[in-house]
């Protein structure tokens, strides 16, 4: 066999390709742990992305389903507030104006079987020539079993989806029993359907206005009436509407709410990227040390003719080939999480802005493939830079580690000064005070990798100063450990600077949530004064108020002190829905302002102008002295905005007005809340049993609740809304602690060698192992303190900026003290457990086996 | 006539869903729509009755279904001529067993409307139909006698009285009309005085009576411009509780106005093989408004030109009838008339000729249910 010059040269390439991955195979079992650790690090901030992302969509499937559900494709409504509108309306839209594409909606809540359902009214045949379709609902009529049609025009019948039906134990043709806030009513159940979409009919009655109108007890009265509806026929329908009705553009304020949610979701998404980036960070620093960990392989393959392209595509492959792993375990951990998760995001909109009827689990592919892409993209891009070192680095030079190290002492300022700029670069992004939410996150981001930049050169000033300082306290083992971690600032400084900004995160968050809630209580504890509140349920009392004799009653009543009315109802405006607020109580006393005129008090309390919740302010850039329009009994009436107050209620805005002012323009309502207040020498619970037994002798038609007991049910409403960022909190921790125990670890068992050395000069294994403790507890320690400023930079953006673009709340700064020490205690524990293993090995390590190649 | 029963019957089936109109049809035969009627607590046509007008006009509570029927050729002074249709349908969903639902409640409903209404542009060979649907209450739909008004919506039949002169309105997206309507003889009871039996069961019939030959003025509102109309119109209208019978499968019905002042209503239900169904008829009117039937026996009609229409059916636009005396060519004014709304359907604009002579002795109007 005659061998040619090529067919050797192909030879040597295969083997030596072959033997390249055997080796990376070898180390990489060799040191499972750290592999292990690796793949976790990514695997956890993959998860956390999926999951996440998962929630997210499903939760803004479901708003989105609602939305259209309730609302449709259409273009206008007609609505009349709070109190409806008077069903002839329609009638006369249909046969004088001639509108076909209209379609009347009547809907409430109701109970069966103890399962709180919302009973949606329409006209079928409407919903025809609106030739719109509802997601879920039946758009061919084949799928029915029983006769669809029958409820038309009925009563008392309904339909429902099939497995509503079934988990309410009903079925076709059964009559139930359905209550309401006023009483209770029998329907029958004609037809169930199968849904499309699950999802957006699992909870819905649907029944015709007429069964509607008869099973809520709201005769002659429709919600609204939905429109689609041309530029001439909004003129037309303009200049005839009722002056108190109005007729309102959809798409706006299913925007307004939209853009509302959507910020929710941007909130959450941002903190799983910031775990993302920490893992990121992880990565660099892991196969940065791996690298180092084989520099004498890699530098005799290099001496042996290896190429520098296969060096460099030897790194990137083997951590592709991580991340391929580490991603796809973290898609199925993120599915997995991501199930667990739409149930607390869905809570939170549900909290926040209104209920959803809905938690199915939607899975988007494309977010599986965005975690999977992610995670790989994650783990290539940060080993493309130590496998370009890798490669680049001559043999010889592979092998002198000291070299590099210094060479990075020197460059610390190259470091810095990026750093710095892109700090400057992410406040400047932040000043414009009605900027985006978009350009907040990015700000937030530059910060960030500012900072982490920062890292390396801040260590290292803190560790010379340690070292000033302790020098003669700490003896010749806290020196050398001082002197370790700043001699290898290149491997310290990335460990650092992962744990520093998982920690950070921990902080900020913390901090943020801690301010808020600190916020809350103070807010509540103004807003909801007084002690007892009772009000109007019932469509008589609603309409009649409260009777003399009762309120007479309730003032001769022993511990009550005095009690004045209230009023909140919905009322429309130029900008949708609002929340109104009514009483007679000075403003001074009621308030918790941001901002008012010079006036303000005064003129609110004369019934002069009104306050506006700080979201409306915000998001509506309402500025004091402006006026906004409101639909009063006498149509669109405007109202100077006197003040600006804060308020976390709810995602539609909230307005406040005197009683005096009120009376004015809504003449017909009768006050429908009325607040009592104990005298303090009294007990509470007495003095509401009392007025209970009043109430009793006055039907059903009132309501009694302790505001103390509301302050509590808020504050419980605001911790659920918050606990998916606890649990997302917990994650970033969890990816920081990884993070810091795989690149402490490796750092550590790179340095056995030098531990051998000091073996052989005479310290004990114990003496080693304490070195080695105590120098990750100095770099837990810097990144504890160089986590805090971060974090509460951090929290400074979340509260100032994030929220206040997205929710349009402003609140106060609450230092929760437990949150700094939790995250500087984190970073040290962290750090120590990093310690642990290489301590271990350290001590038990037989110099002369180590020293064998000196 | 069954023709409009079949309309009425899938109504209800499809009021509630938006399009897919095809997937409905090929999953529903006329005939299984019909078995499954159910005619149970409706009142039924089963015997002969005493017709009076004007109350007649209005509405017929207790019976499943209805319709007011308006077809009729019109054209401008300057010649330019129009067909149109315009028909009022309603059906009820449940028989009408108490009233208190609605002395409660004002939507309380049992009755469903649709209306249909088109326009033959005959000179360009445009077709336009639009279709409308409603239920009764509150006050959305009806029939009513004093003062007389028909109405869905905003499309409406009246008079300032309980007869004519009667006033159509109908407004659609892309045309309007507004005629006058004065009868200009009495109604003529079709079938047999009034009773039209569609299968030999008992009850399964309607009351149909038609007017043959009303005046019509007025208005049509196309592309922006107003055109002044006159010309004849007919109305045919019936109210049953019936079913096609298992073996029909669909019609040809043909209204037609001769220039003499004769009118001929003739329907001929299909089977399943496409060919005439024994319970076909008709009824010759006389320029003084005495009638006589038209057996199918009497009756000779030939197929002789198609039109395919996009579905893939196949319409019949060409025909020679021949029965007694007469011998015509029954044409299509334009092939493509088809009803494009959700259950399709040909109705459009003829013009009778005379065999011999080739000469347009009358106009009239053919529907074709396949």
């Amino acid at each position: 066999m005659v061998i040619l010059p090529g067919d050797l040269y192909e030879c040597k390439v295969i083997t030596g390709t072959a033997l390249l991955w055997r080796s990376a195979m070898r180390y990489a079992l060799q040191r499972r742990w750290q592999t292990v650790l690796n793949i976790l690090g990514i695997t956890v901030g993959v998860m956390m992305v999926v999951a996440v992302d998962l929630a997210n969509n499903s939760a803004r499937e479901a708003f989105d389903k609602s939305l259209e559900l309730l609302s449709g494709q259409i273009t206008h409504q007609i609505s009349g507030g709070s109190n409806g509108l008077p069903d002839a309306l329609f009638s006369r839209v249909k046969t004088e104006l001639g509108l076909q594409k209209a379609a009347p909606s009547l809907r409430g809540q109701v109970r069966v079987n103890g399962q709180e359902l919302t009973l949606l009214g329409i006209d079928v045949i409407s919903e025809a020539a609106m030739q719109r379709s509802r997601p879920g609902l039946p758009d061919q009529v084949f799928a029915v079993t029983g006769n669809f049609i029958a409820a038309v025009g009925s009563d008392s019948s309904v339909v429902m989806e099939e497995s509503l039906a079934q988990s309410l134990g009903l079925s076709q043709g059964d009559t139930f029993s359905l209550r309401t806030m006023n009483g209770s009513h029998d329907a029958e159940l004609v037809a169930v359907f199968q849904s499309q979409d699950e999802a957006a009919t699992g909870n819905l009655i649907l029944a015709d206005i007429a069964a509607a109108q008869t099973l809520l007890d709201r005769p002659d009265r429709l919600d609204s009436i939905d429109l689609t509806l041309d530029d001439t026929a909004v003129a037309q329908l303009r200049s005839w509407l009722p002056a108190n009705l109005m007729l309102v553009e959809v798409q706006g304020r299913n925007d307004n709410l939209q853009q509302m949610s959507e910020a929710f979701h941007i909130n959450l998404l941002a903190m799983s990227l910031l775990s993302l980036l920490v893992a990121g960070l992880l990565i660099y620093n892991t196969v940065t040390l791996s690298i180092i960990q084989r520099q004498q392989t890699l530098g005799i393959f290099r001496a042996q003719g290896v190429t520098r392209q296969q060096v460099f595509t030897l790194v990137i492959l083997e951590n592709a080939a991580l991340g391929f792993i580490a991603s796809v375990l973290g898609v199925v951990a993120g599915f997995l999480l991501g199930r667990f998760l739409v149930t607390m995001v869905t809570a939170t909109v549900d909290n926040l802005y209104f209920e959803l009827p809905v938690t199915t689990f939607f899975v988007d592919p494309r977010v599986l493939v965005k975690g999977l892409g992610l995670g790989m993209l994650l783990s290539i891009a940060s080993s493309l830079l130590p496998a370009m070192r890798a490669a680049l680095s001559r043999p010889v030079t592979l092998q002198h580690q000291a070299a590099v190290n210094s060479e990075w002492q020197k460059r610390l300022h190259l470091l810095a000064v990026p750093g710095i700029l892109l700090l400057i670069g992410g406040r400047v992004m932040l000043m414009p005070e009605y900027g985006s939410l978009v350009t907040g996150f990015v700000a937030l981001t530059l910060m960030v990798f500012g900072f982490c930049l920062l890292v390396p050169g801040l260590l290292y000033l803190l560790l010379q100063l340690l070292l000033m300082i302790s020098q003669r306290w700490i003896g010749l083992s806290g020196v050398m450990a001082l002197r370790n971690a700043s001699s290898a600032i290149n491997r310290t400084g990335l460990a650092v600077a992962a744990l520093c900004v998982a920690v950070s995160v921990t902080v900020g968050v913390g901090v943020m949530v801690g301010s808020f809630r600190g916020t809350v209580i103070v807010w509540l504890e103004q807003s909801l004064p007084g002690d007892l509140q009772l009000t109007a349920t019932s469509a008589d009392t609603l309409q009649e108020g409260f009777p003399v004799e009762l309120l007479d009653e309730l003032a001769r009543t022993d511990g009550v002190e005095g009690l004045y009315f209230s009023v909140l109802q919905d009322v429309e405006s130029e900008f949708g829905p609002l929340r109104l607020g009514v009483n007679a109580i000075p403003a001074l006393e009621k308030f918790y302002l941001k901002e008012a005129t010079d006036t303000g008090l005064s003129d609110f309390d004369t019934g002069q102008g009104i306050f506006i919740s700080e979201p409306l302010a915000y998001l509506e850039k309402i500025e004091l002295e402006d006026s906004i329009n409101l639909l009063t009994e006498n149509g669109l009436r405007p109202f100077t905005v006197k003040g600006i107050f804060f308020d976390y209620t709810s995602g539609i805005g909230m307005v406040q007005m005197h009683d005096s002012l009120y009376e004015r323009y809504w003449a017909s309502q009768a006050p429908t809340r009325l607040t009592l207040e104990i005298k303090r020498s009294n007990d509470e619970e007495s003095v509401q049993t009392a007025v209970r037994e009043i109430l009793s002798t006055y039907g059903s038609g009132f309501s009694l609740v302790s505001n103390r007991q509301l302050r509590e049910i808020t504050l419980q409403i605001f911790d659920r809304t918050f606990a998916i960022t606890n649990v997302l909190r917990f994650l970033a921790i969890l990816v920081a602690f990884i993070g810091v125990v795989s690149t402490l670890m490796a750092l550590q068992l790179e340095r056995l060698r030098e531990f051998a050395i000091l073996r052989a000069t005479g310290m004990t294994p114990w003496q080693v192992s304490a070195l080695i403790l105590k120098q990750t507890a100095v770099l837990g320690f810097c990144a504890g303190v160089l986590a805090l400023p971060l974090g509460l930079m951090m929290s400074e953006v979340l509260i100032d900026v994030i929220n206040r673009r997205s929710f349009g709340w402003s609140m106060q700064h609450f230092l929760p003290e437990s949150v700094l020490i939790e995250g500087f205690l984190l970073a040290l524990v962290a750090a120590l457990l990093g310690g642990v293993y290489p301590a271990w090995r350290a001590a038990k390590i037989l110099p002369a086996m180590a020293l064998r190649e000196e | 006539m069954n023709k409009r029963f079949f309309l009425i019957s899938l109504l209800l089936l499809v009021a509630c869903s938006n399009g897919e109109e095809e997937k409905i049809t090929q999953r529903l035969s006329a005939a299984d729509v019909l078995a499954s009627g159910n005619v149970e607590g409706f009142l039924r046509a089963s015997e002969a009755r005493r017709f009076e007008f004007p109350q007649d006009h209005a509405a017929h509570p207790g019976f499943r279904n209805e319709w007011w029927y308006f077809t009729g050729n019109v054209e401008t002074p300057a010649g330019r001529r129009f067909g149109y249709q315009v028909t009022f349908f309603s059906s009820a969903i449940r028989p009408e067993a108490d009233n208190s639902c609605l002395e409660n409640n004002a939507w309380c409903t049992n009755t469903i409307w649709m209306g249909h209404a088109a326009i033959s542009d005959i000179s360009t060979e445009k077709h336009m139909a639009a279709e409308i649907f409603s239920r009764q209450e509150p006050g959305l739909a009806g029939a009513r006698l004093d003062p007389f008004r028909v109405w869905i919506n905003d499309w409406q039949l009246f008079s300032t009285g309980n007869d004519f002169p009667w006033e159509l309105e109908v407004i659609t997206d892309e045309f309007a009309l507004s005629l006058s309507l004065a009868a200009e003889k009495s109604p003529v009871l079709q079938g047999s005085n009034g009773l039209s039996q569609k299968t030999p069961e008992a009850g399964n019939a309607s009351y149909y009576y038609s007017i043959t030959r009303i005046e019509t003025r007025g208005q049509i509102y196309l592309d922006g411009q107003r055109h002044e109309v006159s010309g004849t119109s007919w109305l045919d209208r019936e109210w049953s509780t019936s079913a096609l019978g298992e073996d029909q499968t669909g019609w040809d019905w043909f209204s037609l106005q001769l220039d003499d002042g004769k009118e001929v209503m003739y329907y001929q239900l299909r089977d399943t093989n496409g060919n005439a169904h024994p319970s076909s008829g008709g009824n010759l009117t006389s320029l003084m408004g005495t009638q006589s039937a038209i057996t199918p026996q009497q009756m000779r009609l030939e197929e002789q030109a198609f039109w395919q229409a996009p579905d893939g059916k196949q319409y019949t636009t060409g025909w020679h009838m021949v029965f007694q005396e007469n011998d015509w060519l029954i044409q299509a004014v334009f092939e493509d008339q088809l009803m494009d709304v959700t259950f399709q359907y040909w109705e459009g604009a003829v013009e009778i000729l005379d065999t011999s002579s080739g000469t347009v002795v009358g106009r009239g109007y053919l529907e074709m249910v396949r």
